[in-house]
């Protein structure tokens, strides 16, 4: 599974949990009918969730100090990580040492916490963003646009086009077909009028931007 | 019919509403989040060790210190947060490993080395997750990512110490004499003409209506994927079979043919239970 589609199935399951742990008694062909794209995963986290993690307690108070278990198995598992190549980071780390909150870089920007954050996360199409944005972003993290731009730019797209092409064909009454824009991330504009925090003047001076660039 | 429709329309407002509410309260989530890592004192600092310790600061806002760690080259750094990590979750975690190895019925001379490889590798698989920064919902909600990465670990625990089998695998089973009188029962002929391979069976349709809630979600894990959603849309939310083809988008048949195929899975798998517990 790609890992946008792992994703949406977390937070499609996430959901279902969150209505459990409610006492909402969410219905399981409600989930089933609406994502039939992920039919069999849900199914799957649906029996494995109610045959063995509802009976496990989650708000356990934390250890002062770890168990006998616990300590063996962390020095044996960080000496097996160790040798493992490292990979790379989230966004704040690219600024060179100087200390920045989310919040400072989105006041920088002219943008809004909510905007910053899915911009970190690498949830809106790269494509779509504006290289003015790139450049602030650049020059508030004292790094060449072309980092900022590299940052964005994650190879998801081509990786699960390649998968795609190599699925096997579907034989007829098999599943129903996937639901295109449910794994597709959205857009900056789109991001830009869904934002809960963006005043008029922020959505303005974007909106000159997104023009100027025709995007 | 002009009720159905109004209903159908008010359905989807509601569940169009509900989402946009829900799609705020992930918004909201996730500012709170930001905020509180944002707020954290410097890094590295006394105060920010500190601060780490207390059990307010959320498991997904660990994550992105971990991962700010991480990025920074800092092991000492990453290895103090993940073991801080740990010890916030490692009393849920012996539970559950407890509670699976309590399933599987394990003599208590193997029971600690087991618990042992079980938690090393929910371990492995979290520290894993985590160092891969890609994975991004583990800083908006850890424990979801946390079952999600107990059920891989559970199920490869099944797939080793047997419990499981691949069902690729041609397995020599005793089949029940009761069963074998069900299978003796001629093929019946469908509408069509075509034979169909609808051989009653009750036995198994017995099973599983009067198998026991918890137990037929334990069986249900044994199946495989084109399977499940069909057995848990019968038989543990009790919907007819004409609701689940609709549900799932496929046909009558289809749904029949899924069903007969779990129940002979079942079947065989009781089987090669009785015999397990005949022969000790």
């Amino acid at each position: 599974m790609a890992r946008e589609q792992e994703e949406a199935l977390l937070r499609i399951t996430a959901r279902y949990v969150a209505e459990e742990q409610a006492g909402q008694q969410p219905r399981l062909s409600d989930y089933l009918a609406r994502y039939p794209q992920y039919a069999s995963a849900i199914a799957d986290f649906v029996a494995y969730y109610h045959a063995v993690e509802m009976y496990v307690p989650a708000g356990m108070d934390a250890d002062t100090s770890l168990s006998a278990i616990s300590r063996e198995v962390l020095r044996r598992v960080q000496a097996r990580v160790r040798q493992q190549p490292e990979q790379r980071g989230n966004l704040l780390p690219l600024a060179n040492g100087r200390s920045f909150t989310l919040e400072e870089l989105a006041d920088r920007l002219n943008l809004t916490l909510d905007i910053m954050i899915q911009l970190e996360q690498r949830l809106i199409e790269p494509a779509t963003i504006p290289y003015e944005l790139c450049k602030r972003l650049a020059a508030a993290l004292e790094q060449p646009v072309s980092v900022v731009q590299e940052y964005f730019q994650t190879d998801d797209q081509s990786r699960q086009a390649a998968e795609n092409r190599a699925k096997p064909r579907l034989w007829v009454a098999e599943e129903q077909a996937c639901y295109p824009g449910s794994t597709q991330r959205p857009g900056f504009r789109q991001v830009l009028k869904a934002s809960l925090l963006i005043s008029a003047e922020q959505a303005a001076d974007w909106e000159a931007v997104l023009a100027r660039e025709m995007l | 019919m002009v009720d159905l429709e109004v209903q159908g329309v008010v359905d989807s407002v509601c569940r169009v509403t509900d989402e946009c509410e829900r799609d705020e309260e992930v918004v909201k989530r996730r500012i709170g989040l930001a905020q509180i890592y944002g707020s954290l004192p410097r890094y590295a600092s006394t105060a920010f060790w500190r601060t780490l310790q207390s059990a307010d600061i959320p498991l997904e806002v660990l994550v992105r210190c971990f991962r700010s760690a991480l990025a920074q080259g800092d092991v000492q750094g990453r290895d103090r947060i993940i073991e801080i990590i740990f010890l916030r979750i490692q009393t849920m975690n012996e539970y559950w490993a407890a509670s699976v190895l309590k399933s599987l019925a394990v003599p208590a001379d193997e029971r600690y080395a087991l618990m042992c490889d079980l938690c090393a590798d929910l371990y492995e698989s979290v520290i894993r997750a985590l160092m891969n920064p890609e994975r991004l919902f583990w800083e908006e909600n850890f424990l979801h990512c946390l079952y999600f990465e107990r059920k891989h670990v559970y199920r490869s625990l099944m797939m080793r110490e047997g419990r499981w089998h691949d069902l690729g695998v041609k397995r020599s089973t005793r089949i029940p004499r009761g069963l074998l009188a069900s299978l003796d029962q001629p093929v019946q002929q469908a509408d069509n003409g075509i034979h169909s391979f609808d051989i009653e069976d009750e036995q198994a349709q017995r099973m599983l209506q009067t198998v026991e809630s918890f137990d037929l979600l334990q069986l249900v894990l044994h199946l495989p994927d084109r399977l499940r959603a069909v057995v848990l849309l019968i038989f543990w939310e009790g919907r007819s079979e004409k609701d689940a083809a609709r549900v799932l988008g496929i046909s009558d048949r289809t749904v029949r043919n899924r069903i007969q195929a779990a129940k002979k899975l079942l079947r065989d798998l009781l089987a090669t239970e009785r015999e397990c517990a005949f022969y000790g």
